[in-house]
């Protein structure tokens, strides 16, 4: 019977916090009620089976959710604990202005607030400490709530004020209190007033933590060692090209995809004379519409890479990463905001991935449509990706133009760049010479080499093209890889370099000069068929342009700020009372439980020394306990006696006491006792 | 331990509703020191006497002091025996184990001294020969502060050799009834007493209240506030030495009785005035103001502060 009766009254209890926290989270919103429910469950189970370390098991669980929708890797790879932090730090400006905080922190603080919330439930429950501080608290909260956002479900208010009423009526804990109810509803109704006041006059917080947050709690980003030469490999490296390489076979990366592809890794456009400088970043990120021809391949990382690279094959319509939610999911870890992004732009994810991640992208194949990029012209790049060194020796211009004197247009004079330097006048070899200090590589490599590899077939080929005007860009990544099975897995020897040359109305266009190498493309009405590959320059019949500035595809607001996602209000009023709660909870956990007895003893005095209680110098202990009326006075007593054993009677005085004396005499029960005192003299 | 408590119990049965005076007399007993009890007659001091020598089962004798009453009346007298041609000693009064000396300051000082030197030597001297007194041996001397007249005071070197000074005071009107009540059957509780205490168990227990543990920190207590007696603007003459002394010896005893091995700063508080009440003298101008060693000694434990380290 009396199983059942605690049984019951525990079930009345969770329901009533789980009328508290859902009538927060309706005027809050920071997190889904779905979540919030299943939230609420684990608690329940985890406090049913596990009474004491269940918090730890709910926190963990909770961890896990957030792991699992934000964030990629392996749960126990604790690298996205950094990340977590970063992005909460991110946001931290947010909170404390009270502005609309991203998805991952107003989950993180909500499922935070909730478990410190439902421990401090638990705690006054369990210890019969009475339902009366919760009713206040929680109708507090929840009124304040409703008073800040005006929104949400007021009923919520009257369900837990009867719920909480039902449940001091039923159980034996209001008796623990003797205050007067009325008198707990004015201070009830005082409280709510005052809070509401405070509220409505404090001003707008302007706390710029942010930076120094970042600057403080995140190890400063890992650049990549300066490995001169060496082995064959992707590096993003700036500094001398060419020397002679070695073949490593490690695998990088297994790309499931249709076709074979080139991942893009980054781009440069500053050539100066050894070495490409110059990452581009910017661009215009678009989404394009998509189309049937369309595929997806997933990119799964073998191992560990340097860097924030992240490669892409090309070109990508969508990236995702992560969890169930990928258009979600990616934000936080990747450095643009946008979420759709095309062909223009290199892409960098501010930690680098590890072994067993992967990404999804949406890939449109590059599209070579030779008659329709025969019509257009090329004025309209920026001048960036037409300037050569003047250091660059003449001969390589009049190389250059000779090759394309043939051509009558911007892509036939590519098309003859590319056939140039595929026409075997060079061998690919890994084993070439290290260019000398004062010559041009272009030069070194045109004129007096007869090898070299992708990067110089590449840089020749940008070089070139500048020189004849086309507005060229050098990009490095990998080269489609091995075919293993339905699956293509990348070597460090598949890292690769090719050219990209823009084209008005037509964005850029890949053109692979490397002898021996080959690149994808999609020609117009052509069927994407696994394992074909074409040579980019061959001619075919006029399709559609992708075109980057086309006024009829969608424009990305890049403030990102009206998606419906990110519309999650977490004020500061709420959020600092969530982090002393926590911090009480914390602190509870990790107070000492023993004292030494005569720390014990003066502790407690310096307590009552706040209320006048303490023991006078010429006083002894037992007249002191005598004279002042303490609660709990027996326990005090023998307190006393045993404090004099040690101080007078010559005991051990390293013998530690238990601290439960201590927590009857907190600051607040003195209070308390205090205003009893006050109460039944009057 | 248990004897005693039995030694107590028997005392509380015939002195109805004072237990802190049973208790200091057995602080007397265990301290072997003499108590001078300084109250109206008609308190229960005589049956008080008598219950603990009915306890103790040991000799007890009165002596009633009267300003006629000589020394030889007190320690005894050698008279002539004819049969034997030899002077012999007829021991007076004072060869008992426990002596109530009753109105002890209506007597001549001269008697006086004779009983204060059998309380401080132990022995007495009768024509040059002296006879030890028998063990343990205790004075319990009365007398009467409302009568002045023609009453010798006790001179204050005298007063010192009481290790107490007690005050039984009236009992309260419950407890009035009660003794009424126990005494309806024509039967004195006392005659209902039997012994409780052999002379070795006294002596056990004289031992271990020796061995009592007194903390360095309260032997500093005791001494500051003896200390604060001699220099106390209020007073003529401060605790000396053998009261420091007495303090710490009943404090112990007190600490036994209540069942501890060691003393505490409330033990040496309880002791203080009936130790040392009795051995401070006030200045004439105090004294005239009515002010008593009492409220001194109080006002002196109000403001030493007690050791709690």
């Amino acid at each position: 019977m009396q199983w059942k009766r605690g049984g019951v009254v525990k079930v009345f209890c969770w329901l009533w916090f789980a009328v508290l926290s859902i009538g927060l989270n309706s005027y809050m919103e920071f997190i889904s009620p779905g979540l919030l429910l299943y939230t609420l469950a684990i608690i329940y189970v985890t406090e049913l089976l596990l009474s004491r370390v269940g918090i730890l098991v709910q926190v963990l669980l909770s961890l896990v959710v957030i792991h699992r929708t934000f964030y990629v890797g392996s749960l126990l790879n604790l690298r996205w604990l950094g990340w977590l932090a970063s992005d909460l730090a991110a946001d931290w400006e947010n909170v404390v202005q009270a502005q609309n905080v991203s998805y991952v922190t107003s989950m993180t603080l909500g499922l935070a607030a909730i478990i410190a919330l439902f421990w401090v439930y638990s705690y006054f429950l369990s210890r019969q400490r009475g339902a009366m501080p919760l009713l206040a608290v929680g109708t507090i909260m929840l009124t304040a709530a409703h008073l800040w956002f005006g929104l949400g479900h007021s009923f919520t208010i009257v369900l837990y004020v009867i719920i909480g009423l039902l449940i001091m009526g039923t159980t034996q804990m209001a008796i623990k209190f003797s205050f007067p109810f009325t008198r707990w509803l004015a201070f009830l109704m005082i409280c709510v007033i005052s809070l509401s006041s405070i509220a409505w006059a404090l001003p707008e917080a302007d706390l710029d933590v942010s930076q120094w947050w970042q600057d403080t709690l995140l190890p400063p980003a890992i650049r990549n060692p300066n490995a001169q030469g060496g082995t064959i490999g992707y590096s993003s490296l700036t500094g001398s090209m060419g020397g002679p390489l070695e073949l490593d076979e490690t695998p990088v990366l297994q790309v499931s995809s249709p076709v074979p592809v080139y991942l893009k890794g980054e781009v440069r456009h500053i050539y100066t004379g050894n070495s490409w400088e110059g990452r581009t970043t910017a661009g215009v990120p678009y989404r394009p519409e998509p189309t049937d021809q369309d595929i997806m391949v997933t990119v799964e990382m073998l191992s560990k890479t340097e860097g924030e690279t992240l490669f892409v094959p090309l070109y990508p319509v969508e990236i995702l990463i992560g969890g169930n939610n990928f258009a979600r999911a990616y934000s936080p870890t990747i450095s643009f905001v946008q979420e759709y992004a095309f062909q223009d732009n290199q892409y960098l994810i501010e930690k680098a991935l590890e072994a067993g991640d992967s990404y999804l992208v949406v890939t449109r194949l590059p599209q070579v449509d030779a008659g329709a990029l025969r019509q257009l012209s090329t004025s309209q790049a920026t001048q960036e990706y037409t300037n050569l060194p003047q250091s660059l020796p003449p001969r390589v211009h009049e190389l250059a133009w000779e090759v394309t004197a043939e051509a009558g247009n911007d892509y036939d004079r590519a098309v003859a760049l590319v056939n140039y330097l595929r026409s075997g006048r060079w061998d690919y070899s890994l084993q070439t010479e290290i260019t000398p200090q004062e010559e041009d590589f272009v030069d070194y490599f045109l004129f007096q080499q007869d090898r070299g590899y992708c990067v110089h077939f590449s840089t020749a080929f940008v070089v070139m093209a500048r020189a004849v005007g086309l507005p060229a860009r050098w990009v490095q990544g990998y080269s489609s890889g091995t075919r293993d099975g339905d699956d293509y897995i990348v070597q460090n020897n598949n890292a690769h370099a090719w050219g990209e040359i823009w084209f008005d109305d037509y964005g850029w266009v890949p053109f692979e000069p490397t002898p021996g190498s080959s690149m994808y493309v999609l020609h117009p009405e052509e069927e994407v068929e696994p394992g074909e590959e074409i040579e980019p320059s061959e001619p075919s019949d006029p399709v559609l342009p992708i075109n980057p500035n086309d006024p009829r595809l969608p424009d990305v607001d890049p403030g990102g700020g009206s998606g419906g996602q990110n519309q999650w209000r977490l004020p500061l009023h709420f959020t600092i009372p969530g982090i002393i709660l926590a911090a009480w909870a914390l602190f509870l956990v990790l107070r000492p439980q023993n004292y030494r007895l005569v720390r014990l003893y003066e502790k407690i005095q310096r307590r009552l020394k706040l209320f006048g209680w303490q023991r006078q110098n010429w006083e002894t202990p037992r007249e002191h306990v005598h004279r002042v009326e303490l609660p709990h006075r027996s326990q005090m007593v023998s307190f006393v006696q045993d404090f004099e054993g040690i101080v007078y009677g010559g005991s051990s005085s390293e013998q530690k006491y238990p601290a439960w004396l201590l927590r009857r005499y907190s600051v607040l029960k003195l209070a308390w006792h205090r205003l009893n005192q006050r109460r039944n003299s009057r | 331990m248990q004897r005693i408590q039995g030694l107590l119990d028997n005392l509380n049965k015939v002195l109805i509703g004072k237990p802190k005076v049973t208790n200091m007399v057995a602080v007397a007993l265990l301290c072997q020191g003499h108590v001078l009890i300084e109250d109206v007659p008609g308190l229960g001091k005589t049956i008080l006497v008598k219950g603990l020598a009915k306890s103790l089962g040991c000799v007890y004798n009165r002596i009633q002091f009267t300003p006629d009453l000589l020394p030889a009346d007190v320690v005894g007298i050698t008279v002539y025996n004819q049969k034997t041609a030899e002077f012999q000693y007829r021991p007076g009064p004072v060869m008992a184990n426990i002596v109530l000396a009753d109105e002890i300051n209506r007597t001549s000082p001269k008697t006086q001294s004779s009983l204060l030197e059998a309380m401080e030597e132990g022995q007495v001297s009768v024509d040059g020969k002296t006879w030890p007194l028998p063990a343990p041996f205790m004075v319990l001397a009365t007398q009467n502060p409302i009568e002045y007249e023609g009453t010798f005071p006790l001179p204050e070197a005298q007063l010192d050799r009481f290790l107490l000074r007690l005050e039984i005071g009236y009992p309260s009107q419950e407890t009035e009834e009660t003794i009424i009540r126990s005494q309806e059957d024509g039967h004195h509780p006392l005659e209902s007493l039997t012994q409780v205490v052999e002379i070795s168990d006294l002596q056990a227990a004289q031992e271990q209240v020796a061995k009592v543990r007194l903390s360095d920190s309260l032997v500093k207590y005791i001494i500051t506030i003896c200390d604060r007696t001699r220099k106390h603007p209020a007073l003529y003459l401060g605790a000396s030495p053998r009261g420091s002394l007495a303090l710490a010896r009943t404090a112990k005893a007190l600490a036994w009785l209540q069942g501890r091995d060691y003393v505490i700063p409330d033990d040496v508080k309880e002791m203080a005035v009936p130790v040392l009440a009795h051995r401070l003298i006030l200045n004439p101008e105090e004294r005239l103001r009515d002010v008593t060693p009492l409220e001194i000694i109080r006002q002196i434990l109000n403001t030493v502060p007690v050791p709690t380290r």
